[in-house]
């Protein structure tokens, strides 16, 4: 694993049709090079498991309520990964908590809340990039891992 | 045991492409729903109309087996939440069995797993007779 520099991929989108589950393999594959594994030690492959769900419901978001996305980019420094997400909607998402949980909607923020790091939008260029991070390599007090 | 096993896959055959499939058996009084591959945004459209189907039908119980199921997202868990409302409405329930740990967990992080009842295996699930 690179410690020093920062590794950083890019995946232009277009549409809507497909991009999630591309993005998702496009992460994995990111990953995979880096040295992070989908099988082996459980915790490990719980950290891959967990980005892929991050990956999936920033995407997701874009997709329905921010006019699609245009580019994820997964950046790698030591032991941190960035994921970003473009779209054209300079709207920053809602952070709306769902209070009953047997409705429908809401759950892709409880999980970002939980498993992310950190997660935040910021304005980047006429839309707006979301980005989170989270801790990938073992470590001392990762939050967001499994209580 | 096994009668009437059909692949639902919507209007669209090509909707959940080769990520996601569904498989409907009909297993005594319960209707099972086997899922297989990747449900999330690109695919959810399978198993809304395979729910729907048996809301339609006035099944009774339907019982989504997540054996073969490797990833699930919010999106997935949407259609679930609303299959098991719509379920309600025509007294009907939904429950989930044979989890795998991935699935598993994002149930759990969202508190959905206290939502539904969720059996370890289908056999598990079909032996219950508090729900036939």
């Amino acid at each position: 694993m690179s410690t020093g520099h920062a590794q950083t991929r890019r995946l232009a989108l277009f549409g809507t049709k497909g991009v999630v589950s591309r993005c998702r393999d496009f992460t994995e594959q990111a990953l995979a090079d880096w040295g992070w594994r989908t099988t082996g030690p459980e915790e490990e492959y719980d950290v891959v498991e967990d980005v892929l769900l991050l990956v999936s419901e920033l995407v997701t978001n874009a997709c329905l309520h921010a006019g699609g996305p245009e580019e994820l980019t997964l950046s790698h420094f030591g032991n941190r990964l960035r994921v970003e997400v473009t779209d054209p909607d300079p709207r920053p998402p809602s952070r709306r908590a769902q209070s009953d949980l047997t409705q429908p909607g809401g759950h892709g923020l409880i999980i970002l809340e939980r498993l992310a790091q950190r997660w935040g939008s910021q304005a980047r260029g006429t839309g707006k990039v979301v980005w989170l991070e989270v801790w990938l390599s073992p470590g001392p007090g990762r939050p967001g891992r499994r209580p | 045991m096994v009668s009437g096993a059909t692949r639902q896959s919507g209007e669209e055959p090509a909707a959940g492409g080769e990520r996601f499939g569904v498989v409907t058996r009909q297993r005594g009084d319960t209707v099972v729903l086997s899922l297989s591959g990747e449900l999330d945004h690109d695919t959810a459209e399978p198993l809304r109309g395979a729910l729907a189907q048996q809301v339609r039908l006035g099944t009774k119980r339907i019982l989504v087996d997540c054996g073969g199921l490797r990833f699930c997202d919010s999106t997935g868990l949407n259609v679930l939440l609303h299959g098991r409302l719509d379920a309600r409405e025509v007294d009907g329930r939904v429950d989930l069995a044979a989890l795998r740990p991935p699935v598993a967990r994002m149930l759990e992080i969202t508190g959905a797993n206290a939502v539904f009842r969720v059996y370890a295996g289908v056999e598990e699930a079909l032996a219950d007779e508090r729900s036939v």
